[in-house]
């Protein structure tokens, strides 16, 4: 485990091209990424920018302030977390922790921390630097605690009571509970180091002047216009190809686009669907695709009275036709669900799971043992943001699929931001988004949106959904260790789920990545991080 | 006099900034959604957004909310961002540099162009030179800015790759002019609607000058053709068209809300979008606050400009 380098990996990821779950498009074949032996003529070369085109300025450089995956994204240029996920499949590979072990009864883990480490002010980074980072989110007596509200640990890493320095490279995190995704949640920015000197000197202003070990080091930021940042050549992993990385923010998908076209900007990412098809006929441009970990799904409240009969409940899956919607609506840019975990979670996945899609007969066959004739149903859908793919046309879609079964359905389009607060509250009777993951572990979605200990308004189980053999199943994918144990209780839960069908799955959102022909070295991860020192000019 | 007059209109923007700032306030709270629901995303647990909506006192009722928001505006205090958790004020200084010099060219472009254009149709009324310029004129109040915005994007950046498509200067500064190319087509787009009304306006105010006895006298004197025009009527001529331009730098100051997000000019307007859309109250309130304030002067600085044009025009009683 220890000796993992990017580099082994990579080669890995380069292998996974041909799996299919990889693909580049617009005729050239996939780029060679560093340290691969392939047929490729000049190899990486260093020197030029990276003028990535950011959907948002970033909203902060500290880098345990960050809540948002836009963010993350560039701040994992300047930081590295203590263990990070594999670009290709699900397993967890060291960073600045090179090895790491479960207590035997699951109360704390050992962390082996990497050592010759320098954070870009010079300090070491070492188990004192790994606590003072850690502790600045969990107790509130650290002189920087009350530097920024911690989002991302107190979504995730909660469960840990405290740090310990065991010696000078390890360290010892105790847990309240048993917490089996911990080593999963610590790829995320909580677990990015910044420098304790810096962190003392300048507080909450790090988030403007961000010091971190990472492969690029902050140089100057016009905010709205620009950040720029350079390589660090002390880096202990494979040092930055390009010269430099410039984020420019552009929240207009269309002028992104055109930036790209003209050259302004190389690197991209959510751009409008119809665009793939415009990049993939511009020979100096490339896309490179991968199905995401998100999946879009239709919330049937239990609250509501028909939607409390499982055969309803079947009956709106088997009525829809999920290769249409993704053929037609989504441009190719969604592939069909059958639960809500994508292909991007491995093993985690059921295989066996049903269809139960495109039936219309069946459909109707189900309403009528139901007992239901009639049905007026009020479908509340985002108009539009982050994750949600294209609402409206998919509801649309939807709409017509259901009223060829004899289920009407009038559609509440809400802004995203009133859509979140009634969604948040359960308030509906049929709601529809998209959901994604930070982390491949399944406990994330079992948990947070099946589990009836999340009823709203304290979680997120929008849809009233309660069934104890489930908590059950999903209760030991959090606390049991063995892989073994989890993977079948989670293969289980997701049986369950679909026999009971309290949310519909409709897709899964297949991410795109848009850049010029230039560019190489890419490796498209699941998460939203981009490995952005191995992105070179050629 | 002219002191006197100042004053006084400078106590009148006081109840000019509480009364917007009651109204943005009012209007962000009956929006529905809830910043701290944004801020904490989809995996949030109730706690967290209960610890968020503590931290920034949006647990307070409104009333208590909207008290110390103002007596904190009246100290200079703007607040702080929700999402970036920064000053407010420093922020919207910030960006506001940049929406001056976005609107500072558009409104140049404007009243030059569309006095320009204006006394053109004017001196030859009714010809086809008129009507095209009319016909212009009425497609650029009309199209809206975010489609012609696109459309010399599409031209001039992607076709004929003159300007560059978006954003403010290029990725390595070359010195301070280097934002003049990028500065082109959103000053262009923005200033086309108001270019179009000051041209319609100025026609008008023209044609009529140029049937007054005074204009007929000068003719009669012998006076060339084009000293009558710069000379006599030009001046009457201009006094409605300053009002409709100091009008304008309020409407550009709107407009570019819009021009910045399709040209990703980093200005106030962008900021303000975004705010909206994250429910960032604060920097919301702030941002409007303070457009409202740079309003309130503009106008102002139009008036006092009426003094010097049309010494007509007093200020300050009797």
């Amino acid at each position: 485990m220890e000796t993992i380098s990017r580099r082994t990996f990579l080669a890995a990821s380069a292998a996974a091209a041909s799996s299919g779950l990889l693909a580049a498009c617009g005729g050239a074949p996939a780029a060679q990424p560093a340290g691969s032996t392939g047929q490729t003529t000049a190899g990486p070369r260093r020197g030029g920018a990276i003028v990535y085109g950011s959907p948002i300025d970033p909203l902060t450089l500290d880098a345990h302030a960050v809540s948002d995956n836009y963010t993350r994204r560039v701040a994992y240029a300047i930081y590295d977390p203590l263990v990070r996920e594999s670009p290709d499949k699900t397993e967890i590979l060291p960073a600045l922790a090179e090895r790491w072990e479960q207590a035997s009864d699951g109360m704390s883990w050992t962390l082996s921390l990497r050592r010759g480490v320098k954070f870009h002010d010079g300090t070491p980074f070492n188990a004192e630097a790994a606590k003072f980072n850690l502790d600045r989110q969990i107790n509130p007596d650290h002189p920087n605690n009350k530097d920024g509200n911690w989002l991302f640990y107190r979504l995730f890493l909660t469960p840990i009571a405290s740090v310990d320095v065991v010696d000078e490279y390890t360290i010892r995190l105790n847990l309240k509970q048993r917490y089996a995704p911990l080593m999963n949640y610590l790829t995320t920015n909580p677990s990015y180091m910044i420098s304790p000197k810096a962190l003392r000197e300048l507080g909450k202003g790090v988030a403007d002047r961000p010091v971190g070990t990472g492969p690029f080091r902050f140089s100057s930021w016009q905010k709205g216009q620009q950040l720029t940042l350079e390589r660090n050549p002390e880096y202990w992993g494979q040092t930055a190809y390009a010269d430099q990385l410039i984020v420019r923010p552009i929240p207009d998908a269309q002028s992104r686009l055109l930036a790209l076209q003209t050259g302004q900007i190389n690197f991209t990412v959510d751009l409008p669907p119809d665009s793939v098809d415009i990049v993939r006929g511009d020979s100096r441009l490339r896309v490179q695709q991968r199905v995401s970990r998100q999946h879009w799904a239709i919330q049937l409240s239990q609250r509501f009275q028909p939607f409390t009969d499982q055969r309803v409940r079947q009956a709106i899956s088997l009525a829809l036709d999920r290769t249409a919607l993704t053929r037609d609506v989504l441009r190719g840019t969604g592939q069909p669900a059958r639960g809500p975990f994508s292909p991007a979670f491995g093993e985690w996945v059921a295989r066996d799971l049903p269809a139960n899609d495109n039936q219309p007969d069946r459909a109707r066959q189900l309403l009528r043992e139901a007992g239901v004739d009639t049905l007026d149903v009020r479908f509340l859908i985002p108009s539009g943001g982050t994750g949600m793919q294209q609402p409206v046309p998919m509801a649309e879609f939807i709409q017509g699929k259901l009223a060829a079964v004899g289920i009407r359905v009038t559609l509440d389009v809400q802004e995203f931001a009133a859509y979140v607060q009634r969604w948040n509250a359960g308030d509906f009777q049929m709601s529809a988004r998209g959901i994604s993951s930070v982390t491949f572990d399944p406990d994330n979605y079992l948990n947070s949106l099946f589990n009836s200990i999340n009823f709203p308004p304290q979680g997120l189980n929008a849809a009233f959904y309660r069934n104890e053999k489930f908590d059950e199943l999903a209760s030991t994918v959090r606390r049991e260790s063995t892989p073994t144990v989890r993977r079948n209780a989670c293969h289980e839960a997701q049986r369950i789920l679909m026999n009971d069908m309290p949310w519909v799955f409709v897709d899964h959102e297949i991410a795109m990545w848009y850049h010029a022909a230039e560019v190489n070295g890419f490796v498209m991860r699941d998460n939203v991080e981009v490995d952005w020192n191995l992105l070179y000019l050629a | 006099m002219l002191s006197a007059f100042l004053l006084r209109r400078l106590l009148a923007t006081v109840p000019i900034a509480v009364g917007v700032a009651t109204i943005v306030f009012a209007v962000m709270r009956f929006v529905p959604g809830d910043p701290a629901a944004l801020l904490a995303g989809p995996n949030a647990s109730d706690d967290v957004i209960r610890a968020i909506r503590a931290e920034y006192g949006l647990d307070d009722p409104l009333v208590v909310q909207y008290v110390r928001w103002l007596g904190r505006l009246v100290r200079g205090d703007f607040g702080e961002s929700i999402f970036l958790r920064r000053p407010v004020l420093a922020e919207v200084l910030d960006r506001f540099g940049n929406t001056a010099i976005l609107g500072a060219a558009s409104l140049a472009l404007a009243a030059a162009g569309g006095i320009v254009a204006g006394i053109l149709a004017a001196t030859r009324a009714r010809s086809l030179v008129d009507r095209l310029v009319m016909f212009l004129a009425l497609c650029g109040v009309g199209l809206p800015v975010f489609w012609t915005g696109m459309v010399l994007i599409v031209i001039f950046a992607v076709q004929l790759r003159w300007l560059p498509p978006q954003g403010m200067s290029p990725p390595v500064r070359q010195g301070p002019f280097d934002i003049v190319p990028f500065l082109i087509l959103p000053a262009v787009t923005l200033a086309l609607p108001s270019l179009a009304f000051i041209a319609r306006v100025t026609r008008m105010s023209m044609v009529e000058v140029l049937q007054q006895d005074y204009i007929r006298a000068a003719r009669a004197k012998g006076l060339a053709g084009h000293a009558v025009l710069w000379g006599h009527a030009l001046k009457n001529a201009l006094i409605p068209v300053v009002t409709i331009v100091g009008a304008q730098a309020g409407y550009l100051l709107g407009g570019a809300v819009l021009v910045e997000y399709v040209f990703g000019w980093p200005g106030l307007g962008l900021l303000i979008v975004n705010g909206i859309n994250s429910r960032d109250y604060p920097l919301v309130q702030g941002g409007i606050v303070f457009t409202a304030f740079v309003f309130v002067i503009i106008n102002l600085f139009v008036d006092v400009l009426y003094t010097r044009i049309d010494p007509r025009i007093r200020y300050g009683g009797r």
